[in-house]
Parts: structure tokens; sequence; C-alpha cells
């Protein structure tokens, strides 16, 4: 090997193995193939009857406060002048409580406001219909509770996603947000038996909430949640692992609202990172393709590498080509000179 | 005719490759609160070691749920018998998969801690989601965290955050609590 290779060698593992600031993807895990939406406009619809009002949310969610925040975490994506992918609200709120894909008939993009657990709407042996019934008719589309049994009571909020494995792309998204039941709750538990507690204060210091009902304190911020599940929402992954040997997270992913770690009461991730817009901006530019990945099935991928489009990934993978490119084109000379006449 | 070595081009191939795909990994998310070991296994039902031995999915409504039958080499909690099906949301059924941000997956023959739920019906659910399924290689456990945000807060004094680890200290983790 050339001491030229050699270096352009190193330079890739080095650079590879860096922490680097890079958004990532969402992809399967199977094909590969990267998730992404179609159509550019991208519709949604809200389910917050009355929570604030009812009690789940602090009573700074109220007064439509709680939707104005969820439309502010779709809008900061939107929002971006380098893409022209529009998340719009299409109907001034639903009643619909049925997260999931429907294979016949149609499909909204829900964001939908849980109150409380599905196990205390409907006990074991109350013989609530509920709890053999499916879609329509399942515990938490008839309660609007939280899936508990399926799911899991440390979950605050979740984004299910519908998807064609070999494209990538989105069919349908919901999120849904596990608030609480109004009882009591207190955040030193992981599994509280009353759901969680989200506030919409402005982005103010103030003091974190101790227990849950509390006003004029921080809890979970609404508003935080819903802009980093709508980069879930949008095909957008963690930029890093926690703890994870070659993925773990440095304090350059930290800005980020893709970031996989957030305190109670913060509300720096309303904003969008440099990190996140370059996402958006990348994977659904103004005016042009969406770019794609490659899949093992599709056949038609743009051949982009999933979350390559970043400084340190991208630099890595140029050098890692311009390290071989001259050993492709001796070995293309190689073949030309030695094919047979 | 002099022939060079294949050597250095089989080496920068796979760097390259590397580059690609260190920066492609799966990802779901989903928002938890911080959580120790200690207190997954306290929700838990039944905490055990053993085998995945098939799995499969299928629409429930609208969801795709997925099955996955593990074979029980130990139980480090509860008394779940020697065979054990859990249920975790998401999965593939022809032509279209389902993603459940936090949800964890399972692969036939791979070696699994999982902490285990009753879902009602004699059915299992994993407690946690994501943080309740380890996949056990060479001795050490880990937890496929890609999906998970945290909402940091506080553990009590000596109980460890999920995260990766020797099966031994899970196992020892585990077997503590009351």
């Amino acid at each position: 090997m050339s001491r030229r290779t050699k270096a352009l060698a190193a330079a890739t593992v080095l650079l590879a193995a860096a922490p680097a600031l890079a958004y990532v993807r969402s992809t399967d895990d199977g094909t590969g193939a990267c998730f992404y939406w179609g159509p550019r406009q991208v519709p949604y619809v809200i389910n917050a009857p009355g929570a604030a009002e009812d009690g789940a949310l602090q009573a700074s969610c109220g007064a439509g406060a709680a939707v104005a925040a969820v439309r502010a975490g779709f809008e900061e994506w939107s929002a971006q002048t380098c893409t022209d992918l529009a998340l719009v609200e299409t109907v001034a709120g639903s009643a619909s409580t049925q997260v999931g894909y429907l294979r016949s008939g149609a499909n909204e993009n829900l964001v939908v406001f849980r109150r409380g657990w599905c196990r205390d709407a409907a006990p074991d042996g109350s013989g609530d219909p509920c709890l053999t019934a499916s879609g329509a008719g399942a515990c938490d589309t008839v309660h609007n509770c939280f899936d508990d049994r399926l799911l899991s009571r440390s979950t605050i909020a979740l984004t299910t996603v519908t998807y064609s494995p070999s494209s990538g792309q989105i069919f349908d998204a919901d999120m849904e947000l596990n608030a609480w039941d109004g009882a009591s709750g207190t955040f030193a538990t992981t599994n509280p038996s009353d759901g969680w507690y989200f506030s919409c204060l402005a982005p103010l210091a103030r003091t974190l909430c101790g227990i849950y009902g509390q006003d004029d304190c921080n809890a979970m911020d609404l508003q935080n949640t819903v802009t980093h599940e709508a980069g879930h929402f949008i095909g957008l992954a963690h930029p890093c692992e926690v703890g994870q040997a070659g993925n773990d997270c440095t304090s350059a992913d930290a800005p980020t609202t893709m970031y996989p770690r957030a305190n109670l009461g913060e509300y720096s991730k309303r904003d969008l990172d440099a990190d996140d817009r370059q996402a958006v901006c990348d994977v659904y530019p103004a005016g042009a393709a969406t770019l794609r990945c490659t899949s093992s099935s599709d056949g038609d991928g743009s051949g982009c590498g999933c979350g390559t489009a970043t400084p340190t990934g991208a630099l890595a993978t140029l050098l890692g080509l311009a390290a071989l490119a001259p050993r492709l084109r001796r070995l293309r000379r190689r073949q030309d000179t030695t094919t047979p006449a | 005719m002099l022939r060079r070595p294949l050597v250095p081009l089989l080496v920068a191939a796979p760097l390259a490759l590397a580059a690609l795909t260190i920066h492609a990994p799966p990802a779901r998310a989903s928002t938890f609160v911080e959580t120790s070991v200690e207190e997954t296994a306290r929700v838990a039902d039944a905490v055990v070691r053993g085998k995945v031995l098939r799995t499969a999915a299928r629409w429930v409504g609208g969801r795709i749920v997925t099955e996955a039958e593990i074979s029980v080499a130990s139980a480090w909690k509860g008394d779940p018998g020697e065979r054990i099906v859990v249920a975790v949301p998401g999965g593939r059924v022809g032509d279209l998969a389902q993603r459940v941000s936090g949800a964890p997956t399972f692969q036939a023959d791979e070696e699994v801690v999982v902490f285990a739920a009753r879902a009602g019906g004699g059915r299992w659910g994993v407690a946690g989601l994501a943080l309740g399924k380890y996949r056990v290689e060479a001795g050490q456990a880990r937890p496929d965290l890609s999906g998970v945000r945290f909402e940091t807060r506080p553990l009590a004094l000596g109980e460890r955050p999920v995260g990766a680890m020797p099966v031994e200290e899970l196992e020892r983790r585990v077997r503590a609590v009351r």
C-alpha cells in the first residue's frame, strides 16, 4: 500500500470513528431504506379535547396553549426556508383516538393526548368488551387511555410510523402523548400511577415542578417533546446513542433537537439546531427531489447512504473513495489491457 | 506484466463501506423517563434469560404486533414456565412495516434477557419496551437504546441506569430487587 493510500485510509478510519455532529435518518432494519414522506405536504390532526381544562395537563396548557404547542413543534421543522416540506394541520381538532394504519379506509396522522392508563380504565377481569377487541374497539381507542399492556408506563411520548420496508416511504405516522389522568403524581417514579405531567410555559427561567398539579413551574415541556417527536415523524432518528461504543453521544450532539436525552423542564429543543436544520434541508430540499436511500429491493434508490450527509461522515466516505480511486483506475486499466481481443 | 497485489484495495474498500454504514444505524424513538435496571425489574412480573425460538408478526386492528417465543433457560424473577411468548408493537407483515418508537425487536436464535410483564388474558409484554430487553453476546448484556430518548432524573442510590453490562451483573441486580 502506498504512503498516500495508507494516509487516506487512516484518515478515513479516524474520521469515521470520531464523534460526529451528524443527523441520522430512520431506516428499515432489514432493507436499510431510509424513511421519507412522498408528498411534500403532510397533513396531521390533533386530538386534545379540553386536555388542560380536564386536568390532564398543567394549567399553562389551557385555552388552546396545548394545541398551539403541538403546532409550533411541527412548524419548527417546516418553517425552514431551505425546505418545502409542509406539515399542515388540516382539521382544527379531531375526535379520533385510533392509532395505527387502516389498510382499507382513510387514515390520518394523529397527535393524541392519552389520559391515564388502560389497565385502570379497563382493568383485567372487568369484562370490558375492549379487552378482547382491536382497532376501533380496542381499549386505547375506546377510553383514549395509554395502552400500558402492550406499551410501557415509562413512556412519555411515542410515535408509530407505518411505511414501506422496501422503499422507506411513510404512509402514516401517529404521535401519542402520555398525559396525566388528573389524579395525583410525582416525578420520583419511573412508572407513575397517573401518567405524565406536561407544561406549556413560555421559555423563562422557572423552577421545576415537584409534584403533579403545580402551576408556574416547568414539568415535561410539551413543545420541547413534540418538536423532537416531529423529527421522528418526518423520518429522522437520534444522532447518537448514549453509552453505545462507536456511536456514543458527545457534548457536540447535545444541542440538537434529536439528541436522545432531555432534562426535566428543558425547552431549548423547541428550536432546531444547525444539524437538525441540515437534516430537513437535505432530505426535503426546496424545489428538489427528496433524498432517498438505496434499498435492497426497490432498485430505484438514489444511491445515497442514510445519514451520510454529515460533514464528518461524508468526508470520511469521500476520503475512503479517494483512497480507492487510483486502485480502481489501475484495476480497470489492467482489466482493459488484459482482456483478450 | 507487473501485477500489483490487490491487498490495498481489499483494505480500502471495507473502510469506505464502513464509513457509509457507521453513520446509518437503524433507529426508532420515543421518550422515556430515566430508568434503572432495578426499577425495570420491580415492575416486571418475570425476568428470564433464554433464547428466541421464533417470531411472527400480525395485524391487530391498525397495529402490527410481533410475538416472540422464548425458551427459558433460567428465571431470575417469577416463574413463567419453560417457554414464554412476549408481544411487542411493530414489525413487518408483507409489504408494510410498522415502527413503534422505543419498542424492542427480536430475532430467532438470539440469546436474550427479557423483563416480561403480564398483559392480561395469559399474554405477556415487555416491561419498559426497549428498556426491558437485552441481547446477550460474549457475556455482555446490551439493550438496544438507539430509539430511546431519556428525560433525565436522579436514580436511587446504588441503582444502575439501563445500559450495557456483564450479564452476571445484570442477573445480580435483578435478583437483588425486592
